[in-house]
């Protein structure tokens, strides 16, 4: 416990203060019949047999809404890949939360996805990896995933039931946006999220094929902006430009501890996707404690709220409630500490920080499967 | 960007997947949505309480000035304006 409110503007950190959170992210399964070698997942995969209960899940639910939680995002691996997706989905609607699916759309028939609507689904979204056969094959690693996308989300508007598409763009795909955005409209979805790549995990691994080079990050940010304009009231678009060209940090998970968190399948809380490789903090586990201690109590969420953390750079900026510092795990892994300024930041480092301490993409390079890190389809 | 005014003479209701919720939490009432998450104010919920997908605006404008005892012309403005927010927010659809 510290206190130093009364400077900085920022509260000390109690019950009191620490605001409750708003979104669950429900990591169901790491298994997945899909290899993206971008996957979100950490790169130590969990086992089926460490998977937590239907019934586990369920209480997991009912703690969050009662703690505060309004929406959960049912997400995996492939979410679809346990047995038990109906009756989670059903435990969520039950404990009134909203409800989003994450998913590839791969192994769930139409017979399957009526079960989910009907247990309360509320909205669905669907990855897209791209929009060219051959590029969404060398991504997924799987034959015809393109294909068997477009007939899923075909099924979900049959429902009714609202569509967002989930489209993951890094250097292979980056010059087929505007096909992205037509298909996006084309597939009656409503949103569509033009996610660039973000580099942790296995996306780290495969930096050298994926990242974007600055050129087709500029022309993105065009694009996007066009088309913001000109489809306005008929698409509505996030965008999550590319990282590493930026001038400062993103506000990861809205900052640390602050809105969301993250239940991983062996029932592990954390407060971002990566946080795992963060290995001097322990993260407490469903099994063991509250979801309310956990959010409120555990070293391990207290870790980087607030300022005190903070390198004085960071500390004595004006931005600090704009990005809360940035990206932990992208501290760690580019400078070797957890606790410094993200290596994004112009005003903490030299501009060229980030590209330089990456391998720089040439273009024109021969991409082959041979030079992909795919993750293992568990 | 300029955006148009939706006309009084429509019927709003909710889009697909979108709901009005009480958050027991906070004590507010808030709207979910896909990727949609508005805390609303007291004049939000009053609005957001009136749609029901048969009334249109110029309704839900004279029970709101009933309700609130004003002039239905001092809100008619804010109605509007909040009502075309919603509608570009993909929360409502007329």
């Amino acid at each position: 416990m510290y206190i130093d409110g009364d400077e900085t503007g920022f509260a000390d950190m109690n019950q009191m203060t620490i605001p409750a959170p708003q979104v669950l992210l429900a990591e169901v399964t790491h298994r997945c019949p899909l290899q993206c070698p971008y996957c979100s997942n950490p790169t130590e995969l969990i086992k089926k047999d460490r998977e937590i209960s239907t019934t586990d899940w369920g209480r997991v639910f009912a703690e969050a809404a009662d703690l505060g939680v309004l929406q959960v995002s049912i997400s995996g691996g492939e979410p679809a890949a346990r047995r038990d997706l109906t009756e989670l989905i059903r435990a969520a609607r039950d404990a009134d939360l909203y409800v989003n699916l994450i998913t590839s759309g791969i192994g769930l028939t139409q017979g399957r996805l009526d079960d989910l609507v009907e247990a309360g689904c509320d909205h669905i979204q669907l990855s897209l990896q791209d929009v060219d056969s051959d590029g969404a094959k060398l991504i997924s690693n799987m034959d015809k995933s393109l294909e068997r996308k477009l007939d899923f989300a075909r099924w979900v508007r049959e429902r009714s039931v609202p569509l967002t598409v989930n489209a993951v763009m890094h250097r292979l795909n980056l010059d087929r946006l505007p096909e992205t955005i037509e298909l996006a409209l084309e597939l009656g979805a409503r949103r569509l999220e033009v996610a660039n790549v973000q580099y942790h995990g296995w996306a780290a691994l495969n930096k050298k094929v994926l990242m974007p080079t600055q050129e087709q990050s500029s022309r993105t940010n065009q694009i996007v902006a066009e088309a913001r304009e000109s489809l306005h009231g008929r698409l509505l678009i996030d965008y999550v430009p590319v990282d590493h060209y930026a001038e400062y940090p993103k506000a990861c998970m809205n900052g640390w501890g602050r809105v969301a968190l993250i239940v991983a399948p062996n029932g592990s809380v954390l407060p971002c996707h990566n946080a795992t490789t963060l290995e001097h903090l322990s993260f407490p586990n469903v099994r063991d404690q509250s979801l309310s201690t956990i959010w409120y109590e555990s070293p391990a969420f207290n870790a980087y709220r607030g300022d005190s953390w903070m390198p004085e750079i960071c500390r004595s900026c004006d931005r600090k409630e704009i990005d809360f510092g940035g990206c932990r795990c992208q501290a760690l892994a580019i400078l070797g500490d957890a606790s410094a300024a993200d290596p994004v930041c112009s005003r903490a480092h030299p501009h060229s920080l980030v590209i330089a301490t990456d391998e720089t993409p040439k273009v024109g390079e021969v991409e082959t499967s041979k030079q992909i890190t795919y993750r293992p389809n568990s | 960007m300029t955006v148009d005014l939706i006309p009084p003479s429509v019927t709003p209701q909710f889009d697909h997947g979108v709901r009005l919720k009480h958050d027991k939490v906070r004590e507010r009432y808030v709207v979910l949505g896909p990727e949609i998450l508005i805390e609303l104010n007291q004049t939000g919920t009053a609005i957001m309480s009136e749609i029901d997908g048969q009334s249109t605006i110029t309704d839900i404008i004279s029970r709101l000035a009933a309700r609130f005892e004003v002039n239905p012309n001092d809100i008619t403005q804010d109605v509007i304006e909040f009502c075309t927010s919603m509608v570009m927010r993909q929360v409502l659809r007329i």
